[in-house]
């Protein structure tokens, strides 16, 4: 009963953090919409239904200097493909409403042409299979290993 | 007068008739007794004669010859008393007695009438003196025939002699004596006779004795023979009577045949006092030949008193070898039948009267009846055998019939094992269908658990990656911390892996691959985890090893095991081996280290689910180990003791893809 409460509170600060994170973005692209690096950062969207999770490795990311989307679930991640353009996709399996698999196939759909990278907690699932098989980049099994997540990315293009 | 010789006529004609009627018994039975009663009375009759003509012819004359006729009589009766040699009633003998003596004390008293005649006394009284002596002979010798006896009646006969000379003095002082005479010489008869009565009773009573130890030996006989008969053989038991027959009858030579019926011979069964060229000649003797072979063929007694003087056709070779002189062959008969011949003989000449004979047949029907017994008595112990041998048969049968029962009772018993067996597989089945099933179920939950417990570990890890690189600026020591943290982490994580590996295995997916590659693989995983720190590796991997057909993963978590566990057992200080060969097509693989080693409880254990000795960990590691060899169908051996190091050996098949298919 202690723990509900502080369960609430951790929500509600998640989603300030959410919140605070999309401030943060515009901000910085329209701030450094002036002096772009010569390469371009690459646009990742992280989609995990732990918002924890998002935050932590959004913090990693952004500190190395990538634009970083985060959703919520996989409808939010198809509207956030719709709305921008992304290099890279990190994509947990288990989701609420449709689960990672299926949301990658409707984003590819969409967009082909984006890189995903599934992630799950499971050791052994078909539905790793199927998304290796409809072209998904890689599965990354959690606890998941930063440096394997950064060497994805470095190696993107 | 006329009345004198009626009475005369009287007694005449009865002694003639009684002597008549006798000699006609005499004829028919053949007996020396009444032959000499017959005699006796034919004396009688001619003494009845001479008393009538003594009513006609001179007195003395007459006188002298009836003495004589009296002292014959005498002679007769004695001769018949001789004879009674056979149990015959004691009146008989006494009756007979008294007659010769009555006529002899006639014959004696005679001369005392005569004596009045006084010229003839001398003479007359020797020559009666004399017949008395030759009367009391033939007596004694008859009855008897004891010398002691005889001399005594001699002495009594000359005592009588001298009365008779003492007497005549008187006689001749005067005729008045004559009366006194006459009644002294009676009275002295009558003496004389009574004690010849009386020693004559005695004399039969002896006999009678004799007659009575003879029954008594013939019965001691019988006795031992009826008892012999069942504690011996036959033969033996016939070497016995025959030795005793030869003893009590006083004989030289005895045999005894039995008859073969069969073959009709006479077969020797036992001998006594006989020459052994003797019993090998006539160990045989057919029916009908000799006088024992007659005498099996008759059934009736063959007696030979003399055989120097027999007139028989048939001589026998116990005359001839054997200078046997005297025999007497009996049959040996049981219920009319003839089973034998008993056959006893004197080198010397030996009467054999009546009474002799019948005592012999009623040993020969003894011996008849102790081989009959004999045979009944060996045809019991046939049949005994014959019932012990079917006894037998019929024991081995049962004991057969036990074997086969025991053999079924061992072949249920082992159908029963065999049952025992499969059910215990049956219910070992259940239980691994149960433990699968609660495996599932434990799947399940550590499926929904291993996820969720993933995502905080997955924040955890995140975070500290992040946490280590903002302290790398400002406070470098710190870092290291966070790497503890980030190997708890892993350590977490390997235990749902475990978890997750056991309970809900996956089905292998099959590559060819050279697991040398997969060791070098997981060597250089284990270096990056800092799993193998302080331990002296070395590596002997086959460099020709062939691929197989394996599940890269699986196979690589197998090795992780092992050396994971290695290390843990070296505690960071040891040799840890690791080789691969090819073993008769079989990738062995050996994970070696020089550990503790296991005692056997934890040897016996090593496989079980959740066993573990190690503070950290499930114990699942080499339960998955086993599994996955297990997937591969390959064995894991393992050699360990206390201070001994331990040893995994796995082979594995090697496979072809197309065996895959």
């Amino acid at each position: 009963m202690n723990v509900e409460p502080f369960m609430m509170n951790a929500n509600d600060q998640d989603a300030k953090d959410i919140q605070d994170d999309r401030e943060e973005e515009k901000n910085k692209e329209d701030s450094d919409g002036s002096d772009t690096n010569k390469i371009r950062p690459l646009n990742i969207l992280l989609v995990d239904d732990e918002a924890l999770t998002l935050r932590i490795l959004s913090n990693i990311l952004r500190d190395k200097g990538y634009n970083i989307s985060t959703a919520r679930d996989g409808y939010e991640a198809v509207q956030n493909v719709n709305e921008r353009n992304f290099d890279l996709i990190f994509m947990d399996i288990k989701l609420p409403g449709i689960n990672g698999v299926e949301t990658f196939k409707t984003i590819k759909k969409i967009r082909p042409d984006i890189s995903v990278i599934m992630m799950t907690g499971y050791t052994f699932d078909d539905l790793v299979k199927e998304a290796l098989q409809e072209g998904a980049l890689s599965c990354l099994y959690k606890p998941v290993d930063v440096s394997a997540i950064l060497n994805i990315i470095e190696n993107h293009n | 007068m006329n009345y004198l010789i009626s009475a005369i006529s009287v007694y005449m004609g009865f002694t003639l008739a009684i002597a008549l009627i006798l000699l006609i018994k005499y004829l028919e039975y053949k007996d020396k007794v009444i032959f000499w009663w017959a005699v006796g009375c034919f004396f009688l009759a001619s003494h009845a004669l001479l008393e009538m003509l003594e009513l006609w012819l001179d007195y003395n004359i007459l006188s002298f010859l009836m003495n004589w006729i009296w002292a014959l009589t005498a002679v007769a009766f004695f001769q018949s008393v001789g004879w009674m040699r056979r149990p015959i009633s004691k009146a008989w003998f006494q009756i007979s007695t008294l007659i010769a003596l009555t006529a002899l004390a006639f014959s004696f008293t005679g001369v005392y009438v005569m004596e009045s005649w006084y010229m003839a006394t001398v003479p007359v009284s020797i020559i009666n003196a004399a017949g008395f002596i030759v009367c009391a002979y033939f007596f004694l010798k008859m009855v008897e025939g004891q010398r002691s006896i005889s001399v005594m009646l001699v002495f009594y006969g000359f005592v009588f002699l001298g009365l008779h000379n003492l007497d005549y003095p008187f006689a001749r002082a005067s005729q008045w004596f004559a009366p006194y005479d006459f009644a002294l010489g009676s009275f002295i008869s009558i003496i004389f006779s009574v004690g010849l009565i009386m020693r004559s009773s005695e004399e039969f009573k002896k006999t009678k004795d004799k007659t009575e130890k003879t029954a008594r030996n013939f019965s001691i006989l019988n006795t031992i023979a009826v008892t012999l008969s069942r504690a011996m053989s036959l033969d033996k038991l016939f070497s016995s009577v025959l030795e005793k027959v030869m003893e009590v009858m006083q004989l030289e030579a005895g045999t005894i045949y039995l008859l073969d019926e069969n073959k009709r011979t006479l077969l020797l069964h036992a001998h006594y006092g006989l020459s052994e060229e003797y019993i090998s000649e006539q160990g045989e003797i057919p029916l009908g030949k000799d006088i024992p072979g007659l005498v099996a063929q008759s059934g009736s007694v063959i007696v030979a008193e003399d055989l120097d003087n027999d007139t028989r056709d048939e001589k026998t070779l116990l005359k001839i070898k054997e200078g046997i002189v005297s025999l007497i062959s009996v049959p040996l008969v049981s219920k009319d039948k003839v089973m034998g011949v008993m056959n006893l003989a004197n080198r010397s000449i030996r009467k054999f009267n009546k009474w002799d004979i019948k005592l012999f047949i009623s040993i020969g029907d003894e011996i008849g009846v102790a081989i009959e017994n004999a045979k009944l008595y060996d045809a019991i112990e046939k049949w005994n055998e014959e019932l012990e041998i079917k006894i037998e048969e019929r024991t081995r049968e049962l004991i057969e019939a036990r074997k086969a029962m025991i053999n079924m009772l061992e072949d249920s018993h082992e159908a029963y094992q065999d049952m025992q067996l499969k059910s215990k597989e049956l219910k070992e089945a259940q239980e691994r269908l149960i433990q699968s099933e609660k495996m599932a179920v434990v799947g399940q939950v550590a499926a929904a658990v291993s996820h969720d417990l993933r995502n905080p570990l997955n924040n955890i890890k995140l975070q500290s990656y992040y946490l280590k690189n903002k302290l790398d600026h400002i406070a470098p020591e710190l870092s290291n911390l966070v790497n503890d943290i980030e190997q708890e982490v892993e350590h977490a994580n390997t235990i749902i892996s475990d978890v997750l590996e056991f309970s809900r295995p996956r089905d292998p997916v099959f590559i060819m691959i050279n697991i040398n590659e997969i060791i070098e693989d997981t060597l250089m995983w284990a270096a990056q985890h800092d799993i193998l720190s302080g331990v002296n590796v070395s590596k002997n991997l086959l460099s020709d090893l062939p691929s197989t057909l394996i599940d890269r993963d699986q196979i690589k978590r197998m090795i992780q095991n092992l050396i994971t566990n290695a290390s843990h057992a070296m505690a960071g200080n040891g040799d840890l081996i690791i080789s691969t060969d090819i073993q008769k097509n079989m990738i062995e693989i050996k994970v070696a280290d020089t550990g503790p080693g296991m005692d056997e409880e934890t040897r016996k254990n090593v496989f079980t689910p959740f066993y573990t000795t190690k503070s950290q960990g499930v114990g699942l590691g080499l339960t998955i180990v086993r599994d996955i060899i297990k997937r591969h169908e390959g064995t894991i051996k393992l050699v360990t003791g206390i201070g001994k190091g331990t040893v995994f050996i796995i082979s594995l098949p090697v496979k072809q893809r197309k065996e895959m298919d």
